[in-house]
């Protein structure tokens, strides 16, 4: 499909006729959280800054399952409604969008699939934003090569300077990129991406083969005490972790309503796995920091035949005690 | 949109069995007519319990899918929704999100002798298995039932003992750990009377489930005794949410034990990372 440009100055007048159609997403930064949130007026979006990961418009941190009403013996069931809004989501890193395609993987594996999670695929367009400037803690290169060949978005812009540079994926983004605003992209256009493109990657280390070296991981490796001994378990990694998926089920009511939902929870809580008697089977971080590790670089392999990490680099810049999951696999793998 | 996968189907309590001073047995009805009538399940299968106010949690299917109409599970009080379920009268409404993950592979087991060696609670899901196999009695060979517990107190499906001990070609061996008064059955550990009892492993399977303790045993044991791993089945209990692989709490290295189990050979569980 051919590229377009966009002048940074007309992206706004384009989005506005597209709000009939689309809910638009951006990254917004407030407190000093980005994150994305919908946007009325695009100048309020902050592309620059590294956002919480894209999976929270998928996997909100909670959400309600069903309603519930008891009467004595009797109980009735209300579904949750499903908005039926299209989302437009403008600024996906590449690592976020890739790590859709793993939550994909997660959720459809097993039937029955995951429906609320599918649905709100399914209304979701997804334009990317290039990371012109990777943050210091970035390696998506070494996991994968969805930086410079994009998967699950629409369409990707590149940072050209006066200008985004588009790139169309589906026919879902070349029915958008027909509005009056855009135009075809000129030879010296390309040449400004690919400029753009070379310097970031510059910056990112090389391709490494996890994915087969991880078959000879040691279980019993002395790196999972040193770690123990360093984590404080307080999950900041998962919940910032554009990959991670993993739920509790729980409910909450009073009187005689009440309604079951769920909220992100994490491999790194005691609690994660501890049976109602109290057995459990990851009893201490040694096993639970070994089972975080394992599962992004071992177990999805295995299972799902990818890597469950995409080099985003949130965990690794925001563990408060250092802990860098590339430096802990590269241990791992030497021989 | 296909169906929520998270909302249970309603279901009526129509009796509770006091089995123990910790444990019940619930049988449910579901409420919804059409879907009772089209509702089949496969022994060792295990299902999410919705207890309205409390929350949900994870039981086996105890009944036989032989025994159509109603759904059966036991449950020991140890945390808050085996608690709310203690407190609960019949006539109660709960959900269930039932049938979920594998099943014990009967087919294969045909024409074999079973050997049905249960500790305690353990002896829930071997009951779906057992019933199962005793209602298609013809299909199996000599059927042995080594059932142990704490105490004589502390067995569950007591009531149905002689049913069992009635069919033919079936044998009942019970244990408890300590001597009792009136108690004329073996005292003793499981895993020593199954050594007592010398099961032969020629053309023979044996499907375990308890205590993990118990299980270590058995395991070893039926191994001293000549069982091939591929021989011995056991189904698991792990921490679990959805039930449908979504959740990632129960896995041991990449299996799930909620949809590539509850139910193990010996021989699967041998190249798994001991975690569980």
């Amino acid at each position: 499909m051919e590229s377009k440009t966009i002048l940074k100055q007309d992206i706004a007048p384009w989005l506005e006729s597209l709000a009939d159609k689309f809910e638009v997403f951006a990254p917004v930064t407030e407190e000093g959280v980005t994150r994305f949130k919908p946007v009325s007026d695009i100048s309020s979006a902050d592309f620059a800054s590294q956002s919480k990961a894209l999976r929270e418009l998928f996997t909100p941190e909670t959400e309600t399952l069903f309603e519930y009403r008891v009467d004595g013996t009797k109980a009735e069931i209300k579904e949750a409604d499903v908005p039926a809004k299209e989302r437009l989501v403008l600024g996906a890193r590449a690592c976020d969008a890739a790590a859709l395609k793993y939550v994909d993987a997660v959720y459809s594996m097993v039937k029955p699939i995951d429906t609320p999670y599918f649905d709100r695929r399914a209304r979701t367009t997804i334009i990317g934003m290039f990371c012109s400037n990777p943050w210091w803690s970035c390696f998506c290169t070494e996991v994968n090569d969805c930086l410079v060949n994009p998967i699950e978005m629409d369409a990707n812009f590149v940072d050209i300077g006066d200008k985004y540079f588009v790139e169309v994926f589906t026919p879902k983004g070349e029915e958008l990129f027909s509005a009056p605003q855009f135009n075809l992209a000129s030879d010296a256009d390309k040449q400004a991406v690919e400029d753009v493109k070379k310097a970031a990657l510059s910056k990112l280390p090389a391709k490494k083969a996890h994915d087969t070296a991880c078959l000879s991981y040691d279980w019993d490796h002395a790196i999972w005490q040193k770690l123990a001994q360093k984590c404080m378990g307080c999950g900041i990694c998962a919940f910032s972790c554009p990959t991670c998926h993993c739920f509790d089920i729980m409910e909450c009511s009073k009187g005689k309503s009440g309604n079951r939902f769920r909220c992100w929870d994490t491999c790194q809580f005691e609690k994660f796995t501890t049976m109602g008697h109290g057995h459990n089977p990851r009893p201490s971080k040694t096993e639970r920091t070994r089972q975080r590790v394992f599962h992004k670089f071992k177990y999805s392999v295995e299972r799902y035949g990818m890597l469950g990490c995409v080099g985003c680099g949130r965990c690794i810049a925001l563990c408060p005690v250092g802990i860098d999951i590339a430096q802990v696999v590269n241990e791992l793998e030497k021989v | 949109m296909c169906k929520n996968p998270y909302v249970p189907k309603l279901a009526v309590i129509e009796k509770i069995t006091k089995e123990t001073w910790d444990t019940k047995t619930f049988k449910a009805v579901f409420q919804d007519e059409a879907f009772r009538d089209n509702f089949s399940y496969e022994p060792g299968q295990f299902q999410e319990i919705s207890v309205f106010g409390a929350g949900e949690a994870t039981f086996c299917l105890t009944s036989s899918p032989t025994r159509k109409g109603y759904i059966e599970f036991s449950v020991k009080k140890v945390g808050t929704v085996t608690q709310a379920l203690h407190d609960i009268a019949e006539g109660t409404t709960i959900g269930v999100r039932a049938p979920l993950g594998n099943w014990f592979p009967y087919e294969q087991f045909k024409g074999k002798d079973l050997w049905f060696i249960g500790g305690g609670i353990g002896m829930a899901p071997l009951r779906s298995l057992l019933n199962f196999c005793l209602d298609n009695r013809d299909d199996y060979g000599k059927i042995n039932i080594l059932y142990g517990a704490r105490s004589s107190s502390d067995l569950c499906f007591t009531y149905e003992f002689d049913e069992w001990k009635k069919s033919p070609n079936t044998e009942l061996f019970l244990t408890i750990d300590r001597e009792e008064d009136g108690w004329k059955n073996n005292v003793g550990f499981v895993p020593a009377y199954l050594l007592d009892l010398k099961p032969v492993p020629e053309n023979a399977v044996a499907i375990t489930c308890g205590p993990p303790i118990m299980i270590k045993f058995v395991l070893q044991n039926l191994q001293q005794l000549g069982f091939a791993d591929e021989q011995i089945y056991t189904t698991l209990e792990m921490k679990m949410k959805c039930g449908i692989g979504k959740c990632g709490r129960c896995n041991i290295g990449h299996i799930y034990v909620c949809t590539d189990g509850p139910v193990f050979s010996y021989a699967q569980l041998r190249g798994l990372p001991p975690e569980y």
